[in-house]
């Protein structure tokens, strides 16, 4: 098997990613991405960095120098479609409105989100919208998708699943702990 | 098993698995009591320790979420970020805090290679036996995340959690290459400073792996040798002139510490800097060698001397 290429990004790709993130979450939310570029480490998936333009500057100059990372991993593409990841919905976060504040930490274990868990929303959000979820003390758990909407949120009983991670992969925070390292 | 200070110091040792020449170097070096208390302290376990992680939230910040989940913290070290465990009701190493890496579980003493080594940010500096990460987010931390970290470790494996740590913690500097540290001269880079946090025996963190008592000959210890003089020798020649290189072991082995340093100060143009910190100077006589008494500039942290693992630091300048 050929060993993974870090390069700098396609056109396409730099679309792919902005395009996303604004469609998920907002205009601003790219400010997160103001000073870095993004490369690719293509190998059986791209994984995608934002790399200050410093670091940026030094790879592009240096010949030869084969690249395990650099930066911040912020999602992968597969099949022309860009997900954020645990970094880069972090990144947004500082920047996305649509948050959801909850009770309890079993978020971190893989688990959905109950109604009875959340403790506000701070924007009105569409069914299948990522949610970025904090705990109370703002400390950022991860990244979900909205089962329901915040409307239906006030009619829906105590035990309905109102936010799942992704199937893909987990972009919770725990997943640091559960495969990290 | 109990220590026992009457029985034949040897012999005890022996019994609790050390092989003898181990012995008998600490004796050389530390004398009969001081080798008593460094295989005392060798049957303890060391303290949890932690290190305030500023590149994702303030140290007050992170001491009062830590202290309201009922954590207790000591600052016990002449470094801000640096705080042992009291007491804690959780494991520290899976709360949300840690996860979001508001801090990192670091061993009190490894805190001092990045802290002497000083980089400044817009620096480049080099890390070249980063994995798993300890020192490499230190760095950043201390750079405040700006300038460049040429981050190198040959193992793949160490490679997965080496980005997975700098992630965690928030570390954005870092260019991660996974080869063999000795061919990074082919790049033609220079380096304001390197972290050179070599891969040794490990002979000074026994607490935290017993097997090392027996696991590692003499001639092992030689071949670590070897493999930490040509690092070494490969890192200096990729500093900038008037570059600091900060060369570190977690090993109490002369052969892994002043003899590799005595060894470069006779082939390349270097000189040693004294470190200014609370600890035992580098040896210069060992069994039948005088080393160069500048030697006695570098220092040996001792694990029953510091509460903390043992550790071997240089600091070296490029003429």
């Amino acid at each position: 098997m050929s060993k993974p290429i870090f390069r700098i990004r396609t056109k396409e790709e730099d679309y792919l990613i902005r395009e996303t993130i604004e469609s998920h979450f907002s205009t601003d939310s790219l400010g997160a991405f103001k000073g870095y570029y993004f490369w690719i480490k293509e190998g059986k998936i791209k994984e995608a960095f934002a790399v200050p333009h410093e670091s940026s500057d030094l790879i592009s100059k240096t010949t030869g120098l084969e690249v395990y990372f650099a930066g911040i991993p912020i999602g992968s593409i597969w099949s022309n479609t860009f997900q954020l990841e645990i970094e880069g919905a972090k990144m947004v976060s500082y920047y996305a409105s649509k948050k959801i504040i909850v009770k309890t930490d079993q978020f971190l274990y893989g688990k959905p989100i109950f109604k009875e868990n959340i403790s506000k929303s701070e924007e009105s959000f569409e069914k299948n919208d990522h949610l970025i979820v904090m705990s109370k003390s703002n400390i950022f758990y991860g990244i979900g998708k909205a089962e329901v909407s915040s409307n239906e949120l006030h009619t829906v009983k105590q035990n309905t699943v109102v936010i799942k991670g992704s199937k893909r992969k987990p972009l919770d925070v725990g997943w640091y702990l559960r495969e990290g390292s | 098993m109990p220590f026992q200070a009457d029985n034949d110091i040897l012999e005890f040792s022996v019994k609790l698995g050390y092989l003898p020449y181990m012995i008998e170097r600490y004796i050389e070096m530390l004398g009969e009591n001081g080798t008593k208390e460094l295989i005392k302290f060798n049957e303890t376990s060391l303290p949890q320790t932690i290190r305030l992680n500023s590149l994702r939230n303030s140290y007050e910040n992170t001491e009062r979420a830590l202290t309201k989940k009922g954590i207790k913290l000591k600052k016990d070290s002449q470094y801000l970020e640096s705080r042992t465990i009291i007491e804690t009701p959780h494991p520290i190493g899976a709360t949300p805090e840690y996860l979001n890496g508001y801090y990192m579980l670091q061993g009190k003493n490894s805190i001092y290679p990045s802290r002497i080594l000083d980089p400044q940010e817009g620096e480049l500096v080099g890390d070249f036996a980063a994995a798993p990460g300890g020192k490499t987010t230190h760095l950043a931390q201390i750079m405040n995340n700006k300038g460049k970290i040429v981050a190198i470790d040959i193992s793949a494996n160490r490679c997965r959690s080496l980005k997975s740590n700098l992630s965690r913690m928030g570390v954005e500097n870092t260019i991660v290459l996974q080869m063999d540290a000795r061919k990074i001269s082919d790049f033609h880079l220079l380096f304001d400073k390197i972290l050179l946090d070599a891969p040794c025996s490990g002979s000074g963190v026994i607490t935290t792996d017993r097997t090392r008592k027996n696991s590692k000959t003499i001639e092992d210890i030689l071949n670590y040798h070897d493999y930490q003089v040509s690092l070494l020798y490969t890192a200096l020649d990729v500093l900038k002139s008037n570059g600091e290189l900060v060369y570190s072991t977690c090993s109490l082995e002369p052969e892994e510490n002043e003899l590799v340093i005595s060894e470069v100060l006779k082939n390349a143009d270097v000189e040693l800097e004294k470190i200014e910190i609370n600890a035992k100077p580098g040896i210069i006589h060992f069994q039948d060698m005088d080393l160069n008494k500048n030697l006695n500039k570098t220092k040996r942290l001792y694990p029953h001397e510091t509460n903390g693992e043992g550790f071997f630091i240089a600091k070296l300048v490029k003429k």
